[in-house]
C-alpha cells in the first residue's frame, strides 16, 4: 500500500481524500469480509451479541466442548438448576455421586436429594448463591457431606443456578485421617519425650541393674546401673542371652525359667542370691523380675531388676554371726552365773548345816562344861554323904534301930541315884569317864537277854539277828546302859506290843563320811515297829531333857546319853525314822584295834587282904576330904592331909614317907594330874591313885595313873587303894589308841 | 499510514475463556509478535467472559478476535491466527522490513 501512496502524490487533496476514504472502507469491508469468513469457516469460539446495554456471549458448541469435557470430568459434582429448582443439567459425577443415571437426574427436583435438615439451607442457598455444607442423600442410602456452591445467573427468561458440589467424603476423611496422624505424631512425641525420660531414669539409676530382655531372654535394654554392677557395656551384651549373668549353678537347677514363670503368675518375683559379673566374680544381689506387656497387653519380655547387696550381706552376716557370739557369750556367762548360784546355794546349804553343826556342837560343849562343873560338886557332895552314910552305918553296927537303918538305906539310895544322875549327864557331855575296852558285841547283847526281856515286857517280841563279830571299842557298862535306855524307847514307843530286831553287822567306810572316821565299824541296830518320830522330835531327839514322855516318865537323858556316849567312842549314833512304821537307831562303834584282854577285875584285892599303908590325901574341898581320911582311917590306912597340890608337894620335900598318893583331880593352882606327873619324875616309885569327878583330863596325863570316878563307896575305895598299893594295874589302863581317859 | 521506524503496536486480543481457539490465538499471537515486533508491541488478552464491557467499546462480535488498537486504523484479525501470513498482512507487518 505505500507504493500506492507513493504513485497518487501528484492528486489533488479531494481526490487524496477521497481514495483514502475508498481505501479505508475498501480495509473495514476486508476486515467485516475477514470476520464473516472467520464465523462461516467456525474459526470463532464464541459470539457477542449486542442488545441493549446487556451484550450475551453465544458459545458455540465446539468452543463449548472443552468446557463441557472439562465439566463432565472434573471430579466435583455440576449441577444447573432452574429457578423451580428442576436439574437442567447435570455431569456424570454429580449423577455417581448420587447413584442415579444423569439421564434420571436431569428433569428431576434437586432438594429430592437433599437430606430433609438441610432443606431449608438449600434453598437458601440456591435463591441467593453462595456456599454451604450439605449432606446428600443418594440412592444407596449413604449420606455425603458435600460442599454446595451456587453460582446464580440471571437470564432473560429465567433465573439459574449453577452449582459445584465437591464430595466432603475424602476431604473429610483426609481431614481425620490428618487429624490422626497430628494426634499420632503428638503421641509420637509425647512418647518420644516419655521414652527419653524413662531413658534418662534408667541411665540415673547407677546403683540398679535395670534389664530389659525379650521372650527369647536375650537382653534389649542395659542401663548404666547394669554396666556398673555387672561388668559388660552396653554394646556388648544387647542382643546376648540374659542368662549368663546367673551362676552355672542356678542356670543347671533351672533358676531363671523358675523366677519367669513365677513372674508370670504372681505379677514379679524377687529373690536374693548369687550373680555372676563380666569377670566371673560372684556378688550377692536383690533381684525383681517382672513381665513386660505391650499396649495390647501381650509379653514381650521380661525387666530384670538388681541390686548388689554383697557388702549389706556381709555386714549382716557379720552382725548375725556377733549376735550369736554375743548370745553363746550371754548364755555362757548366764550358765556360770547359774552353776556359781548354785554352788553358792550348796556351799550356803552346807555352810548353814555347818554352822547348825557348830551350834550343837557349842551348845553340847557349853552344857558339857556346865555339866561337868555341876557335876563335879554334885560328886563332891555325894561322895561326902555317901562317905558318912557308910561311915554312920559302920560305926553304928548290928545295934542299930531298923528305922534308923532303913533311912540310913534310903539315904544311900538315893546318893546313887544322884550319882547315877550326874553319870548320865557327864555321858550325854561326852566326859563321863569311859572305861574303854574292846568289847564283844555280840556276846554282850546275848548276855543281856534276860535283861532286855524284862525290860521291854511281854507285848513285844524281841528278835536278835547276831553274826560273830569282831570286838568294838566301847564300855560294855554304858554300852549297855545306852542299849536298855533305845529298848526303854522303843517300848514305849510301843504301848500295844509289837516287834523289836535288833541286829548286828559290819561297815566299812572307805571315803568321809560325816562326822564318821574311815575305817571299819561294828553296827548295833535296834529297830521297832512303833509310830517313828515327826520332823520336831527327830530335830531335838538328841537334845538333853527334851522328852516326849508324860511328866516323871522320862529324864529327857536317855537317847542324848547315846548319842553322847558314841560320839565319845568317836562312833555314832543314826536314828532311821520311818514316820508311822518305826524307827530304827544304829549304835555305830569303831572295831577294837587290839586284842580283848581278860578282865582284871576277877584280880582285884577282896576285903579279906587288907595292906595297911601311908596315904597322902590331897583334896581342896574339906567335906570330902574329912569324910574320905575318915574312910581311908577306917579301912586302916595312916592319913596325911593336904588342901592342895602345893601343900603335898610340900610335905613329900619334907621328907615324909608315904605309900601311897590319892589326890582330887579339879584344883585351883596344881591340878591332881599335874601333881601326878611332877611326881612321877620326883617320886616314881610313889604310886597316885586319881580320884576324879569327871573325865575332864588332860591328854598329856599318861592312861597308867589308876582313877577312882567320885563319888565313891568306900569298898570302891578300899578296892582302888589296895590294888595301887599292891601295884596291880588297873582295870580302865588298857592303852588305846587316842583314847583321851 | 506511516508504517516504518513510526509507532509501536497495541494489540488486544479477545478470548472465551479457555476454549480451543482462544488457547491457540493466544499461543500464535505471542509467537508472532516476539518474531515480527520484538519489543516494539504491547499485548493484552482480555477474557470476554471477564470484561464484557472491554469487548463492547471495541466492538468485539466475536471471539478470538486480535484487534490492532495501534497504530491507526483498527484492524481486527478472527480466528486461531494460525495462519502467520494473513496475520501479518491484516496487522500491516512489512515483513521485509522486519526482516
Amino acid at each position: 500500500m505505500s507504493t500506492q501512496h507513493r504513485q497518487e502524490a501528484g492528486a489533488t487533496p479531494a481526490l487524496v481524500s477521497d481514495r483514502e476514504r475508498i481505501a479505508e472502507l475498501e480495509a473495514r469491508l476486508a476486515e467485516a469480509e475477514d470476520t464473516l469468513n472467520a464465523i462461516r469457516n467456525g474459526e470463532i469460539d464464541a459470539l457477542v451479541i449486542g442488545g441493549g446495554s446487556e451484550r450475551t456471549i453465544y458459545t458455540l458448541e465446539t468452543a463449548d466442548r472443552p468446557y463441557r469435557l472439562l465439566i463432565e470430568q472434573m471430579r466435583e459434582g455440576a449441577v444447573t438448576m432452574s429457578a423451580a429448582g428442576t436439574v437442567l443439567y447435570a455431569n456424570q459425577t454429580l449423577a455417581d455421586m448420587l447413584h442415579i443415571p444423569a439421564q434420571q437426574l436431569v428433569a428431576s427436583r434437586m432438594e429430592r436429594f437433599v437430606h430433609t435438615d438441610d432443606i431449608a439451607n438449600f434453598h437458601s442457598i440456591a435463591t441467593i448463591g453462595g456456599r454451604t455444607e450439605l449432606r446428600l442423600c443418594p440412592t444407596n442410602g449413604q449420606e455425603v457431606p458435600v460442599q454446595f456452591a451456587v453460582s446464580r445467573i440471571d437470564t432473560d427468561d429465567e433465573p439459574l443456578a449453577c452449582a459445584v458440589v465437591t464430595d466432603l467424603s475424602e476431604a473429610r476423611r483426609h481431614a481425620e485421617e490428618l487429624s490422626d496422624a497430628r494426634a499420632r505424631l503428638a503421641a509420637e512425641a509425647a512418647s518420644r519425650a516419655s521414652d527419653e525420660r524413662y531413658r534418662l531414669i534408667l541411665e540415673s539409676a547407677t546403683d540398679y541393674a535395670i534389664i530389659a530382655t525379650d521372650l527369647d531372654q536375650c537382653v534389649t535394654i542395659w542401663n548404666v546401673g547394669a554396666r556398673n554392677i555387672l561388668g559388660w557395656k552396653e554394646e556388648d551384651i544387647i542382643g546376648k542371652p540374659a542368662p549368663m549373668i546367673w551362676t552355672p549353678e542356678d542356670r543347671e537347677a533351672g533358676v531363671p525359667e523358675w523366677e519367669m514363670s513365677t513372674a508370670l503368675a504372681e505379677g514379679r518375683a524377687e529373690d536374693e542370691r548369687w550373680h555372676l559379673r563380666c569377670d566371673g566374680m560372684r556378688f550377692w544381689a536383690n533381684g525383681l523380675l517382672m513381665p513386660l506387656r505391650g499396649d495390647d497387653g501381650a509379653l514381650i519380655g521380661y525387666l530384670k531388676m538388681l541390686r548388689d547387696r554383697t557388702d549389706q550381706r556381709k555386714a549382716e552376716q557379720a552382725r548375725i554371726a556377733f549376735n550369736e557370739q554375743l548370745e553363746r557369750r550371754v548364755a555362757d556367762r548366764t550358765a556360770e552365773l547359774a552353776a556359781a548360784n548354785n554352788r553358792l546355794q550348796v556351799e550356803m546349804a552346807e555352810r548353814e548345816k555347818a554352822q547348825d553343826q557348830l551350834r550343837q556342837a557349842q551348845k553340847i560343849e557349853a552344857i558339857g562344861h556346865l555339866t561337868g562343873g555341876v557335876a563335879h560338886d554334885f560328886n563332891n557332895l555325894l561322895a561326902a554323904i555317901m562317905g558318912s552314910l557308910e561311915l554312920v552305918q559302920r560305926r553304928l553296927g548290928d545295934e542299930i534301930d531298923p528305922k534308923v537303918k532303913r533311912m540310913l538305906g534310903g539315904a544311900m539310895q538315893a546318893t546313887e541315884r544322884g550319882a547315877s544322875l550326874t553319870k548320865r549327864l557327864l555321858a550325854f557331855a561326852r566326859r563321863q569317864d569311859l572305861h574303854s575296852s574292846a568289847v564283844d558285841v555280840a556276846a554282850l547283847i546275848v548276855g543281856m537277854g534276860d535283861l532286855i526281856e524284862r525290860s521291854i515286857g511281854p507285848m513285844v517280841v524281841v528278835t536278835v539277828d547276831m553274826p560273830e563279830l569282831q570286838p568294838a571299842r566301847a564300855d560294855a557298862h554304858q554300852l549297855e546302859l545306852a542299849i536298855l535306855n533305845v529298848i526303854v524307847n522303843a517300848r514305849d514307843a510301843m504301848p500295844h506290843g509289837g516287834k523289836l530286831h535288833i541286829a548286828g553287822r559290819t561297815e566299812d567306810i572307805a571315803d568321809e563320811v560325816p562326822e564318821l572316821a574311815p575305817g571299819k565299824y561294828i553296827v548295833v541296830s535296834l529297830a521297832d515297829v512303833g509310830g517313828g518320830m515327826s520332823e520336831a522330835t527327830l530335830k531335838r531327839a538328841t537334845e538333853p531333857f527334851f522328852t516326849t514322855k508324860g511328866v516323871g516318865k522320862g529324864t529327857g537323858l536317855g537317847l542324848s546319853m547315846v548319842f553322847g556316849l558314841m560320839a565319845q567312842l568317836q562312833g555314832r549314833m543314826v536314828l532311821l525314822n520311818h514316820p508311822g512304821t518305826g524307827l530304827t537307831v544304829e549304835l555305830w562303834m569303831q572295831v577294837a584295834d587290839v586284842m580283848l584282854l581278860p578282865s582284871l577285875a576277877s584280880n582285884s584285892a577282896s576285903g579279906g587282904h587288907h595292906i595297911a599303908g601311908r596315904v597322902l590325901f590331897v583334896d581342896d574341898d574339906p567335906l570330902v576330904r574329912e569324910t574320905t581320911t575318915a574312910m581311908l582311917e577306917d579301912l586302916g590306912h595312916t592319913v596325911t592331909v593336904a588342901a592342895s597340890g602345893e601343900e603335898a608337894l610340900a610335905i613329900l620335900t619334907e621328907g615324909d614317907e608315904f605309900d601311897l598318893l590319892v589326890t582330887d583331880h579339879a584344883m585351883p593352882g596344881i591340878t591332881g594330874s599335874q601333881l601326878a606327873t611332877t611326881l612321877q619324875a620326883l617320886r616314881p616309885e610313889l604310886p597316885v591313885l586319881l580320884a576324879t569327878g569327871f573325865a575332864d583330863l588332860p591328854e598329856s596325863l599318861g592312861p597308867s595313873i589308876p582313877r577312882l570316878a567320885k563319888p565313891f563307896k568306900r569298898e570302891a575305895l578300899a578296892r582302888a587303894v589296895e590294888n595301887a598299893l599292891s601295884g596291880v594295874a588297873p582295870t580302865n589302863a588298857i592303852p588305846l589308841g587316842r583314847s583321851r581317859t | 499510514m506511516i508504517s516504518d521506524g513510526g509507532g509501536r503496536y497495541v494489540l488486544r486480543l479477545y478470548v472465551t475463556g479457555s476454549t480451543g481457539r482462544s488457547l491457540r490465538a493466544i499461543d500464535n499471537i505471542t509467537r508472532i509478535a516476539n518474531a515480527h515486533l520484538a519489543n516494539n508491541h504491547d499485548l493484552t488478552i482480555i477474557d470476554i467472559y471477564v470484561e464484557p464491557e472491554a469487548a463492547r467499546d471495541d466492538q468485539i462480535i466475536a471471539a478470538p478476535t486480535l484487534l490492532r488498537v495501534a497504530p491507526l486504523p483498527r484492524r481486527r484479525i478472527l480466528g486461531d491466527l494460525s495462519d502467520e501470513a494473513r496475520v501479518l498482512s491484516g496487522l500491516e507487518i512489512d515483513t521485509d522490513a522486519a526482516s
